[in-house]
């Protein structure tokens, strides 16, 4: 296999903070090449040079062995390095064909070329053996299908070099292999791919090899039948991490919650109870009706029909403010959208929530403020740990302890967790798996949905499998495996 | 975001420059009692805008207040002719005009009608039915002691301006210092993230248009009474002004912020030049030229000079999204006091 692209001694510095130190790299034609590190290690400061986002401080790119500059997205582009973003961008109203052409339309003397672009898309589609339906709309294609369509798209202006950063995010399992199914199809036709992952599990199903960053250097880069997991969570965090699953021993209290025969939406008849001390998963696959029940619950979606009892008592959930009035709070899935006020500080953040408490007769009482805001990070260890700086500008994972601590600071007696550990890293997930199982000897009552298994077997004491808006099946701690929890998802 | 406190002190600059200006375009301008005139004839601009600037604050507008006025004001011209006392009828006229700020609200919260075209709705709706009213008649002959709200003074200090100043104070003092100001800027800034953090977003929202309502009903006695008139064409291009003065004023029309000093600050600038001008006998057209580049030239202005500078350098260090380092991340100065437990 010849090389494609080699990186050497690679630096780069943002005032401040070194992101970068003399980092090696090089990727081979149909190579896989996973590149993993915490959040802050430095892998997207290093991505974003080779695609001309960032300029390298020093150090040297080849590019097919010829030596190359890289000054702007465009030379990346031209030389055959395209990136497929994290976030879908994706245009839901235009269709697939218009969505592929959308930065890159063929035209004569101002009109579009269709019938050119169509068979240009053809071409590339059969060439690599990856399809789309040309004329359907993107809002109809499913997630991995929309996936593809950006490959495709980095495909078309003949990419030979690939970044794929967290392609899986938002996939679940059937999706994501349905992906790296079509992701190996490009290694054998010889395209070179930069895979950026926070599940590691995903790697070792498809990468051949894995450089490992931390602190803006590289830790090692090796064959991955050279490695373990557990090698590279070690070297990723520079210290050995046994398991980030908490030891818990529950010890289920009285039901708090009771939920009968509700509807709404996607949902058909769902009854449920919870127990106080108690971690309740909810499984199931994307549409199954996890997100929501979740906003009913909170009041954001009201119910059409069914019943919700706390501590035996009905209580109606018109509004979220409802819903924290009775002591439910609620962790967003898209925390960046709707668990944050990103533009504004951590403390505006966490008091926005709970301005009720530091408030008397609608007045704030700054001193309270802070001293909430303040023991909130202390006890949350959200870094760096100053009240005014701007949540934008926190790591994924301080940015989902921001969201925790504006609940629990309330002490909320049920919290609802919708995908917590989505896109944040080894640490991080640790730090949260912590938390919860710290809620639970609380006597919180915890739902927490998720579409990582392991994560769900984990953690709960009881999980509920939802599918298609019904339970398919509920089972207790014993009957835990991830091969029931599949079955019981999409049987 | 924008930095508040370096726009306040930009727009002081500024005030202090357009004063100075105007004092040597007329020499009648730089005299207490003119200038107390200026102020006085400001004071439903000035009024109005603070409304306004809340709601921009939350990422809305209100285009519909001046026609507010001119109906509220036609509304309490004719309860007065059919034989009602005047300060019932001002009191009713405010109470209705607090009513259609409520419709706006309706519309908007109920219904998710934008609120640039909900209120470019009842902007023509609202004159229109003053129109239709008042078929260009135009009432007056009120009476004296109506007529002495709009002209009279307190120890020299006009009463429109008194009240003028109180609601700034008072509004300034409830942004800054209370839970319902918070939720102004949550809301502008993540409108979903507010709805999910527990803000009762539409209650808020309904407020602050049925607070525009009220606020424009009050500006159409205090005119009714200075003018010595209510008029359908009452106050004719008066959303202009409003929205320039809250723009101009800090207020970022794409939401989460805007400072109520800045609104009164910037109600001012307008004022002066505008009775400069008139002293220095520059045409009215000119005038309303003149807004318009205020309007528009004040929003590309703070694109660039208002953006909050203290984060500018986290921001950089930061842009590596994820990755630079929060450890070696620098504090401001600011930030750091900030931690210090109190």
């Amino acid at each position: 296999m010849s090389e494609m692209l080699r990186l050497e001694e690679i630096s780069k510095s943002f005032p401040g903070v070194r992101a970068l130190k003399n980092v090696n790299f090089s990727l081979k034609r149909g190579e896989i090449h996973a590149l993993v590190g915490e959040n802050g290690a430095g892998k997207s400061t290093l991505v974003k040079i080779i695609s001309g986002v960032y300029k390298a401080d020093s150090g040297r790119i080849f590019f097919e062995n010829k030596k190359v500059k890289i000054d702007n997205a465009n030379d990346a582009v031209f030389l055959g390095i395209s990136t497929v973003h994290q976030s879908l961008v994706v245009f839901p109203d235009l269709t697939v064909l218009e969505n592929l052409f959308i930065d890159n339309y063929s035209s004569s003397k101002g009109l579009i070329k269709w019938k050119v672009m169509r068979e240009k898309a053809v071409h590339v589609m059969n060439e690599f053996g990856i399809h789309l339906s040309l004329d359907q709309e993107a809002r109809t294609l499913s997630a991995p299908a929309q996936k593809l369509l950006q490959i495709l798209r980095a495909l078309l202006k003949k990419a030979k070099v690939l970044i794929l950063d967290e392609p899986t995010a938002a996939l679940t399992v059937d999706e994501t292999e349905l992906l790296f199914k079509n992701v190996k199809k490009l290694k054998n036709r010889g395209i070179g791919v930069i895979y950026i992952s926070h599940l590691l599990e995903e790697i070792f199903q498809l990468a051949d090899k894995v450089t490992v960053l931390r602190n803006g250097e590289v830790v090692t880069s090796q064959p991955l039948s050279e490695l373990t997991l557990a090698d590279i969570v070690k070297n990723m965090i520079g210290k050995e991490l046994r398991s980030y699953y908490p030891k818990r021993e529950s010890k289920p209290g009285p039901v708090i919650l009771t939920v009968r025969n509700l509807r709404k939406g996607i949902l058909k008849n769902i009854s449920l109870k919870l127990r106080k001390g108690e971690i309740l998963g909810i499984a199931g696959i994307l549409g199954a009706g996890r997100t929501t029940l979740a906003k009913v619950l909170f009041g954001i979606l009201k119910p059409d029909k069914g019943t919700i009892l706390l501590n035996g008592k009905e209580i109606k959930i018109k509004t979220p403010l409802d819903a924290i009035d009775n002591g439910i709070v609620y962790v967003p899935e898209d925390k960046q959208r709707q668990g944050l006020i990103l533009r504004e500080s951590v403390r505006f953040n966490i008091s926005i929530a709970n301005l009720k408490t530091i408030t008397k007769h609608g007045i704030l009482d700054l001193s309270k403020e802070n001293f909430m805001v303040n023991k909130a990070i202390h006890d949350f260890e959200i870094d760096p740990p100053f009240p005014g700086f701007q949540v934008l500008h926190l790591s994924g994972g301080n940015q989902q302890k921001v969201v925790i601590a504006k609940w629990s600071v309330r002490n909320a007696s049920i919290i609802i967790m919708d995908e917590p550990t989505q896109g944040i890293d080894v640490g991080s997930k640790s730090q949260m798996y912590n938390l919860m199982s710290m809620f639970a000897k609380d006597g919180k009552a915890i739902i927490l949905i998720s579409s990582d298994f392991n994560e769900l077997i984990n953690m709960c004491d009881r999980i509920i499998v939802l599918r298609k808006g019904m339970v398919s099946g509920e089972l207790d701690k014993s009957e835990f495996s991830i091969d029931k929890v599949i079955y019981l998802s999409t049987k | 975001m924008r930095d508040v406190k370096k726009i306040e002190l930009i727009l002081l600059g500024i005030m202090v420059f357009v004063f100075v200006f105007m004092s040597f375009l007329s020499k009648q301008f730089l005299n207490v009692s003119t200038l107390l005139q200026i102020m006085q004839l400001s004071a439903e601009l000035g009024i109005m805008a603070i409304p306004m600037t809340l709601i921009v604050i939350t990422g809305g507008i209100d285009l519909s207040m001046a026609s507010t006025l001119a109906l509220s004001g036609v509304i309490m011209g004719y309860l007065w002719l059919f034989g009602l006392n005047i300060w019932l009828a001002a009191i009713l006229a405010v109470v209705f005009a607090g009513t259609a700020g409520l419709f706006n609200a309706v519309m908007i919260t109920k219904f998710d009608i934008p609120p640039l075209l909900a209120t470019l709705g009842t902007w023509a709706l609202y004159r229109g039915m003053a129109t239709g009213i008042d078929q260009g008649r135009g009432v007056s002959g009120f009476p004296q002691g109506f007529l002495k709200l709009g002209e009279g003074t307190l120890m020299g200090i006009p009463y429109s301006l008194l009240i003028w100043a109180t609601i700034s104070i008072v509004i300034y003092f409830i942004v800054i210092k209370t839970r319902f100001g918070r939720y102004l800027f949550a809301i502008g800034n993540n409108e979903t993230g507010a709805l999910y953090s527990g803000v009762p977003v539409k209650k808020i929202k309904i407020i602050i248009y049925v607070l525009a309502g009220l606020l424009a009903g009050l500006a159409a006695v205090i005119y009714t009474s200075r003018v010595g008139a209510a008029k359908s064409n009452a106050d004719a291009n008066g959303v202009l002004g409003i929205v320039a003065a809250a723009v101009l004023g800090g207020a970022d029309v794409k939401g989460g912020s805007g400072t109520i000093f800045g609104t009164t600050i910037a109600v001012l600038i307008i004022a002066f030049i505008d009775s400069g001008l008139t002293l220095a006998n520059i045409q009215q057209t000119v005038q309303e030229v003149i807004l318009g580049i205020i309007l528009v030239g004040s929003i590309i202005f703070y694109e660039y000079v208002g953006k909050s500078k203290i984060r500018y350098s986290l921001t950089l260090q930061r842009d590596s999204s994820e990755e630079g380092d929060t450890k070696s991340s620098l504090p401001t100065e600011s930030e750091v006091n900030n931690t210090r437990r109190s």
